[in-house]
């Protein structure tokens, strides 16, 4: 589309403005018509021309000063004015002197054509820049953003340059580093164990070059030269061979020397040479010499094989620490068996003992209600069965029990046959289907010294691998029965290495053993048996195998740790197709309180407690741990080897009156405050020694147990004070 | 038959099992020193039911759901010191037993114990001794 251009016409005629309109008519000019300079000047602040046509002569302010005017105007400074001018010689210099190309005339009158095609240039020239304009104004918008580009990019490159200046300088240290190590590398080279050689191709002989270093004591460096058979005689004999070969082929077929090896130097030490040597031709292609370096690598290779035998050390520590973490993973799948055993145990035994209670209590209410004799006999079998019960929730109580923690400190007695009584049917309930158990527990034979929680679990887990081993013998002819038995052994026989195993001498241990006898408690099954490589590692704490599924059963190791752990010992006799048969061999206990030994071995005490509740407590816990209570007959009592004391009786002379009747006695004082341990302590005969302890006047349970036991376990005496 | 000088042993029970709630009742009427005071379920009612009916013993369960059951003890002991409490439980645990009569029970009666042995537990608490289980006698304080 062509842009209208507007074009002013200035004169003060209007029939020349007409003329001229006439003249410049065309459809894409808009022409504005001004009769005075005033009209003129309005028209160019109002709208922009492509050309303004000016008569110069106009009254009032003239064609020239408008121009003047128009042209001072930074806006139209550059719109061409066509003068139109009478006499052409008179304005011509005027019109110099506004100097400018935009500026034209014409000389009235005027030729229409010239005047339509001035206009035409100049209405071309005002689109043109118009159009110029637009492009100036995308150009401009363009560099603009350019600029912005460049100032990024500038900013980029000052990054950048700041990140290669650190890089420089990091570079910098590098080099300096870097250039540091040649030096020494160079000064290493320097100082040695390098040396460059010769061989002469014809001649077969071998020279060092004079003034560089070589490995210390090396043959002939002074350059005198050797021949082959000398050379490969200083080869250790282990190389010897790869070495004339690499020499061969060198001379032969021009290969390049590079290798390892042992030379023994003339002072008669070995050194390891690194050897790498090149042929030389000559201008025909023919070998003429040989020339390398060799450099004493004997520093290197004892490092090597140092590092080789500290990995090789370290494979083997590393091999040992696996099979330590394997042992005592499976110590820990073990005890992690154990437990879940136990909590199921304990779990079973709980719910059995809650739901037992309401049973047998309406047991015993319908025994009471009058019912008749048919009646009575269920009765009877119901309460059978109920006992048989309890019983099974007392064994699965002793199976529940953690051996490691809870049976540490006890050692029985344990009555085997009330025992086996509990946990038979414990037993019973985890062996597969179709095999028996069977006990026999002779009545009179004595107690065993080892709680009965450590022996249940124990012989479970001898139970449940015989089982184990029967189900999966598939042997159908033979009924498969796992026996148990129990009877007295000659304890000299039986226990020899119980010393050995330090196990007599377990803190806490205060059951009385007979030095005679021993129970022994077999457990048999007539199963496959073991083959003797089996039963050689079956006690191995991760020994485990197909033949006989040992490992599936809580571990003959832990069994060995309890039974050793009481002072006992483990013995296997087996062998295929015999059967297998565990004894456990354990210390005889004389329970001191079933049957009390006939010098009073019993310790006896008096309480005079002025607080009743703990003197309550106090007669309910003794028996349980053998101390029988007596009357206090005052301080001389003959029947009393402890006295357990408080309140206004606890003076210094009353209880050093009573220690004073045998160096046995011992005194349990019970008062409150540091003034009162002072008031009891310290005089009158009293030390606060073993023979006395002194605690708050309510101690809790706990610190009265162990304070309790810790006093006559320090009184071995303690029998002799009532003789 | 000569009449008891005595009153009867008024028991409480406080345990969640509802079969042996049901069946202590008439069990312990067998013996006409026992009376029965009830049975409350869980703690929250406990307190208030043993001021209100005060009790000879309470024979507490060791093992009720989200219940510290020893610190109950200290608690019944304070508020109610004529009643007293007896714990009844299903465990042969020394630390149970010793944390019992810290607290201030006057027993440790386990639940396996032979019911003559459990009524003349009873009967010498009444009489003001401290009582433990035969069971926990028999594994505990061993020297």
């Amino acid at each position: 589309m062509i842009e209208c251009a507007n074009i002013l016409l200035v004169d003060d005629q209007p029939v020349n403005l007409d003329a001229l309109e006439a003249v410049l008519e065309a459809p894409h000019y808009r022409i504005v018509r001004a009769q005075t300079a005033e009209q003129a000047l309005l028209a160019v602040l109002r709208e922009e021309f492509a050309a303004i046509v000016l008569d110069i002569k106009m009254p009032g302010t003239d064609g020239l000063e408008l121009a003047a005017m128009i042209k001072g105007r930074k806006r139209t400074q550059h719109v061409p004015i066509l003068f139109l001018t009478a006499h052409m010689l008179d304005e011509t210099d005027i019109l110099k002197g506004y100097g400018t190309g935009a500026v034209d005339y014409l000389t009235k009158p005027v030729t229409p054509q010239i005047l339509r095609s001035k206009i035409a240039v100049f209405v071309d020239l005002f689109r043109k820049t118009r159009a110029l304009g637009r492009v100036n104004a995308v150009l401009k918008e363009e560099i603009s953003g350019r600029e912005r580009a460049q100032d990024e990019l500038r900013q980029a490159n000052d990054a950048l340059e700041s990140r290669v200046r650190e890089r420089t300088a990091d570079l910098t240290v590098l080099n300096e580093a870097l250039r540091q190590s040649q030096q020494q590398l160079a000064a290493a080279v320097a100082a040695g164990n390098i040396a460059t050689y010769r061989w002469d191709a014809v001649a077969r002989t071998r020279h060092y070059e004079k003034g560089t270093a070589g490995p210390s004591g090396l043959p002939d460096v002074s350059g005198t030269g050797h021949d082959a058979g000398d050379f490969l005689r200083t080869i250790d004999p282990l190389d010897r061979d790869s070495v004339e070969t690499a020499l061969r082929r060198c001379f032969e077929s021009g290969a390049d020397i590079d290798l390892e090896y042992r030379m023994v130097l003339p002072g008669g030490s070995t050194r390891w040479l690194l050897d790498r040597g090149r042929a030389i031709r000559d201008e025909a292609g023919a070998i003429v010499r040989i020339t390398g370096a060799i450099a004493d690598i004997t520093e290197r290779k004892l490092a090597e094989r140092a590092l080789r035998e500290h990995s090789e050390r370290l494979d083997v520590a590393v091999a040992e620490r696996t099979a330590a973490l394997k042992r005592s993973h499976e110590r820990l799948r073990q005890a992690e068996r154990l437990a879940s055993v136990g909590t199921l145990a304990a779990g079973l035994g709980h719910d059995m003992s809650n739901l037992l209670l309401p049973i047998r209590a309406r047991i015993e209410a319908l025994a009471d209600s009058g019912i008749g004799d048919a009646a009575m006999e269920d009765v009877a079998a119901i309460r059978e069965a109920a006992s048989y019960l309890q019983r099974l929730s007392a064994g699965l109580r002793l199976l529940a029990v953690d051996p490691e923690i809870a049976a540490d400190a006890d050692l029985g007695p344990t009555e085997l046959a009330s025992w086996w009584n509990e946990v038979e049917g414990v037993y019973r309930a985890v062996l597969p289907r179709g095999v028996r158990l069977e006990g026999a527990c002779p009545q009179g034979v004595p107690p065993a010294a080892i709680s009965a929680s450590r022996l249940t679990q124990a012989v479970f887990n001898l139970v449940q691998n015989a089982g184990e081993a029967l189900a999966s013998s598939g042997d159908r002819a033979v009924q498969g029965t796992i026996f148990m038995r129990a009877r007295v052994v000659d304890a000299a026989d039986a226990l020899r290495d119980r010393k050995d195993r330090g196990a007599g001498s377990r803190p806490g241990y205060h059951a009385v053993r007979e030095p005679r006898r021993a129970l022994a408690v077999t457990v048999s099954d007539n199963g496959p048996g073991m083959t003797p490589e089996v039963a050689s590692r079956c006690f191995d704490p991760y020994f485990s195998t197909k033949v006989r599924e040992v490992s599936t059963g809580l571990g003959l190791a832990m069994v060995r740790a309890w039974i050793e752990g009481a002072g006992g010992s483990v013995s296997l006799q087996t062998a295929p197709g015999q059967g297998t048969h565990f004894t456990l061999v354990l210390p005889v206990a004389t329970d001191a309180l079933r049957e009390p030994a006939p010098c009073g071995s019993i310790p006896r005490a008096a309480v005079t407690l002025d607080d009743p509740r703990t003197a309550a407590f106090i007669c309910a816990f003794a028996p349980a741990s053998s101390i029988s209570i007596s009357e206090w007959e005052g301080e001389n009592t003959p029947n009393a080897d402890l006295w357990i004391v408080g309140g206004a009786a606890a003076t210094q002379e009353r209880i050093a009156a009573f220690l004073a009747h045998g160096p046995a006695r011992r005194a349990m004082v019970l008062v409150d405050g540091r003034g009162g341990k002072q008031a009891v302590i310290g005089g009158a005969g009293v030390s606060d020694d073993s023979r006395v302890r002194v605690l708050g006047r309510r101690p809790p349970v706990a610190e009265l147990r162990t304070a309790l036991l810790d006093l006559l376990r320090d009184a071995p005496a303690v029998s002799a004070s009532a003789t | 038959m000569e009449p008891n000088p005595k009153p009867a042993i008024s028991v409480l029970l406080m345990d969640d099992n509802v079969i042996l709630a049901e069946s202590m009742p008439r069990f312990l009427r067998r013996d006409p020193c026992f009376s029965w005071a009830g049975w409350v379920e869980d703690a929250t009612t406990l307190i208030e039911r043993v001021s209100e009916r005060s009790p000879s013993i309470v024979l507490m369960d060791v093992d009720i759901p989200g219940v510290d059951t020893f610190e109950l003890v200290r608690e019944l002991s304070k508020h109610c010191p004529r009643s007293k409490v007896v714990m009844f439980s299903g465990h042969v645990r020394q630390d149970y037993a010793e944390a019992a009569i810290d607290a201030g029970a006057h027993g440790y009666l386990h639940k396996d114990d032979d019911l003559p042995s459990l009524l003349a537990n009873l009967k010498r608490v009444d009489a003001g001794e401290i009582v433990l289980s035969p069971l926990v006698r028999q594994t505990l304080w061993r020297r």
